[in-house]
């Protein structure tokens, strides 16, 4: 089965370090919670460093398990036909184009995002 | 198809204290639910001091509030102007709470103590009588969901408790751990019930192990999902690496 990817992107212009990211399913270690309002996603390091990538997300109050089902939706999605780029949470509403996109807002109980990477 | 694994903490949404003569004369120039007596919150699955089940971060907090037996003008300035009467309900300013091995401490707002345990402004002096609730969410650590194939391996580590090992979030070379605490002699049920979990609801979504949390939607997720029913579980631990 083709690899999914998980994009997310920061309300940014997607042109500077941490802007935006994406990962392959198969890298998604976890997510936990942080706060009332933040859950933390986890990949492998893209650089094989010590410290694992994370995406941190500001979430609707209380709404973890909510977030964890719906990004599991998307993460599972593969599609046939598709190069099943899908979008976890685009705050920068600029999707890349040709891409018939899986999902064009992504997870809306995600209203910030913040990408971490060694 | 990836299955994901949901697990969260046991906690009780609310719990309320009534607070003894015994309390007001142990507390007197510290902070309230320190030394001998406390506000400790029970229903966690452990006990209060236990690594991976306890209370220790105050983002656990929603809320805590008093209810004031009789007037009482010892309250911080920011508490109704510095005076309450009875039956009124305060709301008490997170600055003035403190939580930590499960036990709920709010600073008095008068007393001989010095500024670390008094807050003339956000803090109150509890009297015998008074009733303090704590309302708990969703916090630093409380919930976790790993995609099964990060189960490294699952062990009994003790009478009655079973370990499951995942890969590290954050790697740092150990490994995050889940314990599940359950009835005597169970843990071949539980590596079951985990298999029947993993290898059972390939449906594409999160599947809840384990939801300890006193405000679950009992129409829509199982405190402990049905491949682990009967089987007395009663905890659960989580112990994931520092510095989130």
């Amino acid at each position: 089965m083709a690899e999914n990817y998980l994009f997310f992107a920061e309300n940014e212009d997607n042109d500077a370090d941490g802007d935006a990211v994406m990962f392959p399913r198969s890298k998604f270690l976890g997510a936990v919670s942080t706060a009332i309002t933040t859950l933390e996603f986890f990949f492998n390091d893209r650089e094989n460093a010590a410290a694992n990538d994370d995406v941190s997300c500001t979430i609707s109050t209380g709404q973890h398990l909510n977030v964890c089902d719906e990004f599991a939706s998307l993460a599972n999605s593969n599609r046939n036909n598709t190069n099943n780029f899908t979008v976890i949470r685009d705050l920068n509403d600029k999707l890349p184009s040709n891409e018939g996109a899986i999902s064009a807002s992504g997870i809306s109980k995600i209203s910030a995002i913040a990408i971490t990477t060694s | 198809m990836e299955t994901y694994l949901y697990f969260r903490k046991f906690r009780p949404a609310s719990q309320s204290f009534t607070i003894s003569a015994t309390n007001v004369s142990n507390w007197a120039n510290i902070d309230q639910g320190s030394a001998t007596s406390f506000m400790e919150i029970t229903g966690i699955g452990a006990a209060y001091n236990t690594a991976g089940y306890l209370i220790g971060s105050e983002t656990e907090i929603a809320s805590v509030s008093v209810k004031a037996v009789g007037s009482n003008s010892n309250v911080g300035s920011n508490i109704s102007g510095g005076a309450v009467v009875a039956d009124e309900v305060s709301s008490i300013p997170m600055a003035a709470v403190d939580i930590g091995n499960s036990r709920l401490r709010i600073e008095p707002a008068t007393g001989s103590g010095d500024s670390d345990n008094k807050d003339t402004a956000d803090g109150y002096t509890l009297v015998a009588g008074d009733i303090v609730t704590v309302n708990l969410q969703q916090g630093l650590e409380t919930s976790v969901m790993y995609p099964a194939s990060s189960l490294i391996g699952i062990e009994a580590t003790a009478t009655g408790q079973t370990t499951l090992r995942f890969k590290s979030l954050k790697n740092d070379g150990s490994d995050d751990i889940i314990t599940i605490d359950h009835d005597a002699t169970k843990y071949e049920n539980i590596v079951e019930g985990i298999n029947a979990i993993i290898n059972g609801n390939n449906h594409g979504g999160v599947v809840t192990v384990v939801d300890g949390s006193g405000d679950t939607e009992a129409s829509r997720i199982p405190r402990v999902n049905k491949a682990l029913q009967g089987l007395g579980i009663d905890g659960l631990g989580i112990v994931l690496e520092a510095s989130y």
